[in-house]
């Protein structure tokens, strides 16, 4: 809600520190968010992170497409229009999704070496990098693997207690 | 034993008397007394009184030698005793060992004073045991901490992959995949007994989520969830009361939007008292913002449910935060905004225009910079038509219309999907101020948002189909004026036939509706002298108003008195005057009951109703009655007027007008003369 230093700053001033660096120290996940969906300014530096990731470009892209199509047509092509409306609402959400994740990024007290190489990918727009070392297999293996574990170890405490 | 204690307790005292103990010092009594009790020194006293007595008789070098050695080593045994009797002492006594049971049981006097007796209660097979099962339960509690630690770190793999598949747009199925990513995360992290503040993060995250997809239901079940597991742990810190604020005002969110307003309010007041508590500790931005905009919502919600005296409260208090403490421009423009809105549902409507000007005023400014908030301007455009259209400054009204019908104009233009709805509402409402200025736009306007209100209706029927009546019962006044009465027609009969899809739907609550649209189609069908149609139409809509009269009399039954005279109008017109005089009996009867207590809103309705009556006597050839009706239609407070009567109120009225309501319910003056002149000659 309150963006209040946020006209304030300059790119420059930012340029070495990483994203969650910057929203950690100058501004804050839930301040970009509530520009975000207000349709308000949002910092300069969280706008050249978005840049940096494949699918915010490939959703650009899209949207100036369908603009100029729009445009050139000169019809009153209603279908089209939804279409356009489509992709702003979705940009829209990829933002606000993006800034969450950083948010839990910021906010992970326990970390593996998985997560912090997926952390580093993300700092770098990779997300797609970034999701494939978080290897559903080997997620699903470690998780089956410790369900087992924890089971086994609450029985014996249990029996033990008895 | 209440001295010893002391003792025992005073780590000082304690200090003096093992240091006395050790400097072969006297002691304290106390503990003297409580020393020489116990059996094992006891023995010893003894066995050093028998060495000292052997010293005392003996004669013999070597004998007295020998004797005096083991004297003194016993003397050195005894004080050691001593120092380690009065340890142990302390060591029982001491509070840390309160939830053993066996210890409880050694400070039992008699058996602090038998050490013997007290070893057997400290089995040391047994003791190895406990300490055994004790080693097991920490390494296994260590073991179970590590796979909790894992889970939870597991957890936070999932939930990092649920979020970067959300943003993979390319995904066909990527709301499902990450619904799954997010439910394997819920199951690692609700296992992870200790980490619960983890769980918690992990159901505000997946809360959010379904939130944000409409899913509104799946999320305030999380979010109840995770507000009962964080309310229930012993955790009070700062962290975890913001976590229960955000997931509070999440959960009012998903409830504002769900209408349950009462819900809402409820909510965001718990919320809003946590941020209170952390602002009082921490003027921080975010939590000042967080306050501000909580009170203003809560304002919101209180206006929903037509809590006006609370609403302003909120949203005064609201106002003077943001104003005072944000500057941002967008926000305070929405809290100006908001307080015309309150005042617009309170009919305070100078006051709304006042701060619909002020929001205006921001909103023109924003605008400038980005029109991203065109629509924003455009609401409160159109909320100053409406306050100018209460206030019958029709002129002002459309000026304000005018304006915002070119800005929803161009947005629709743009995003359709988006802001249609709003152009549509802007057009019907600058329809109703041409047709009260005689503006010919009226037709044009109209139809327009009666076409794209169809539009609407035909995508999502549920929202818009009353709208699509709404405009169709306006839409008839339109063709009304113009004298096109098969459009009007056309119009209403439409109109009837949604509100009574609408009750057969929804049930009772459209009904009144219904009655409505009946009635007016009625007054159609009469104009257009199909008296079988409008006789059904009204039959029709008195029997709903009836029903509804007896559940809520000061609504319906004005509404009653109308229909039935209306309805007697038409047997008038069929020539059934014997039924029409016996129905606008009964209507008299209503409105003599109505004009008694409220005099001021209803004697006009029973000017009518007597004028009726009086037009029926006279189709009955019944001069007498009628004339005593014609008379009430002119001075209603005569109840039961007698010819003198009558005479002597004309009398003292004849040099002034008298008046008389005509059958729109217009007031039309009749020179009392008149009246004087025709009931002379009758």
């Amino acid at each position: 809600m309150t963006s209040l230093k946020i006209n304030d700053l300059k790119s420059d001033d930012n340029v070495d520190i990483s994203i969650l660096q910057f929203l950690k120290l100058h501004s804050s996940p839930a301040i970009e968010i509530n520009n975000i969906k207000a349709n308000r300014d949002i910092s300069v530096k969280v706008d050249q992170f978005f840049h940096t990731i494949r699918h915010y470009q490939e959703l650009q892209s899209k949207i100036i497409k369908q603009e100029e199509a729009i445009t050139d047509s000169k019809n009153n092509d209603n279908e089209a229009k939804q279409y356009l409306n489509e992709l702003y609402e979705l940009l829209k959400k990829l933002k606000v999704d993006v800034i969450l994740l950083a948010d839990i990024f910021l906010n992970l007290s326990i970390t593996s070496i998985r997560l912090e190489k997926a952390r580093t990918l993300f700092e770098q727009g990779y997300i797609e990098e970034a999701n494939n070392i978080l290897d559903e297999t080997d997620l699903s293996n470690d998780q089956e693997n410790l369900l087992i574990a924890a089971d086994y170890l609450e029985y014996k405490k249990r029996h033990l207690t008895n | 034993m209440l001295d010893i204690k002391r003792i025992l307790a005073d780590d000082d005292l304690y200090k003096i008397e093992i240091d006395n103990i050790e400097a072969g010092k006297d002691i304290s009594i106390e503990l003297k007394q409580y020393i020489s009790q116990n059996t094992d020194y006891i023995n010893l006293i003894d066995q050093i009184d028998i060495i000292s007595k052997k010293l005392e008789k003996s004669d013999k070098v070597d004998e007295k030698y020998i004797l005096g050695v083991d004297l003194q080593a016993l003397r050195e045994k005894e004080k050691t005793f001593k120092i380690q009797l009065l340890k142990y002492f302390k060591h029982v006594h001491s509070p840390s060992n309160d939830n053993s049971s066996k210890i409880v049981e050694l400070r039992n006097p008699d058996l602090m004073m038998d050490l013997e007796k007290s070893g057997e209660i400290l089995n040391s097979i047994q003791l190895q045991n406990d300490c055994d099962i004790l080693t097991s339960h920490i390494e296994l509690n260590n073991d179970l901490e590590v796979v909790y630690e894992k889970l939870t770190i597991n957890s936070q793999e999932f939930l990092v992959k649920a979020l970067l598949t959300v943003i993979n747009f390319n995904l066909t199925d990527r709301f499902e995949q990450t619904k799954l990513y997010y439910n394997k995360c819920l199951i690692s992290a609700e296992r992870a007994l200790t980490k619960l503040d983890n769980f918690v993060n992990c159901l505000f995250s997946y809360g959010h989520f379904l939130q944000s997809h409409n899913e509104f239901n799946s999320a305030e079940l999380q979010y109840s969830r995770a507000i009962a597991l964080a309310t229930e742990s012993l955790v009070n810190d700062e962290q975890t009361k913001l976590t229960i604020a955000g997931l509070l005002n999440n959960s009012a969110n998903i409830l504002m939007k769900k209408q349950d307003y009462e819900s809402a309010i409820k909510k965001s007041k718990e919320s809003l008292s946590i941020y209170e508590s952390l602002f009082s500790l921490h003027n921080t931005g975010h939590l000042r913002a967080s306050v501000g905009t909580l009170t203003l919502n809560i304002g919101i919600a209180e206006m929903h449910l037509l809590h006006y005296k609370e609403s302003e409260e909120y949203l005064l208090k609201g106002f003077s935060i943001v104003t005072e403490f944000l500057s941002n421009e967008s926000i305070i423009s929405d809290a100006y905004h908001n307080l015309g809105e309150l005042y617009l549902a309170k009919k305070e409507f100078g006051k709304a225009i006042n701060y619909y000007t002020e929001a205006l005023k921001l909103k023109d400014t924003i605008v400038e910079r980005d029109i991203k908030f065109k629509s924003q301007l455009a609401l409160t455009l159109n909320s100053l038509g409406i306050a100018h259209t209460n206030q019958n400054d029709l002129n002002a009204a459309k000026y304000f219309y005018e304006q915002a019908l070119q800005l929803r104009r161009e947005l629709a233009e743009k995003n359709p999907h988006s802001y249609l709805p709003d152009l549509a509402r802007t057009l019907f409402n600058i329809t109703k101020i041409f047709l009260l200025l005689n503006d010919q736009k009226f037709l044009k306007t109209g139809e327009e948002a009666l076409e794209i209100y169809r539009g609407l209706a035909i995508v999502n029927p549920e929202a818009y189909m009353q709208d699509v009546a709404v405009c169709l019962s306006n839409n008839t006044k339109i063709y009304l004026n113009i004298d096109d009465l098969v459009n009007a027609e056309k119009c209403i009969s439409e109109s009837v036939n949604i509100r009574r899809f609408y009750v057969e739907k929804y049930g009772a609550a459209h009904l009144p509706y219904l009655a409505y649209s009946l009635i007016n189609a009625s007054h159609i069908s009469f104009d257009l002298k199909k008296f079988e149609d409008a006789e059904k139409q009204t039959l029709e809509a008195i029997k709903i108003i009836q029903d509804l009269s007896i559940v809520n009399p000061t609504v319906f039954k004005p509404k009653l008195a109308h229909y039935v005279d209306l309805l007697a109008t038409i047997y008038h017109e069929k020539k059934d005057f014997k039924k029409a005089i016996e129905l606008w009996l009964y209507a008299y009867k209503i409105n003599s009951e109505l004009a008694s207590l409220d005099p001021k809103a209803y004697k006009p309705q029973l000017a009518i109703t007597c004028n009726n009556l009086a037009n029926g006597y006279i189709s009955l050839n019944d001069r007498s009655e009628a004339y005593i009706f014609l008379i009430k239609s002119i001075f209603p407070e005569l109840h039961e007027p007698q010819h003198n009567d009558i005479l002597k109120a004309i009398e003292k009225n004849a040099n002034s007008l008298g008046y008389k309501f005509d059958s729109n319910g217009a007031l039309q003056p009749v020179p009392v003369n008149f009246v004087y002149n025709y009931i002379k000659r009758n």
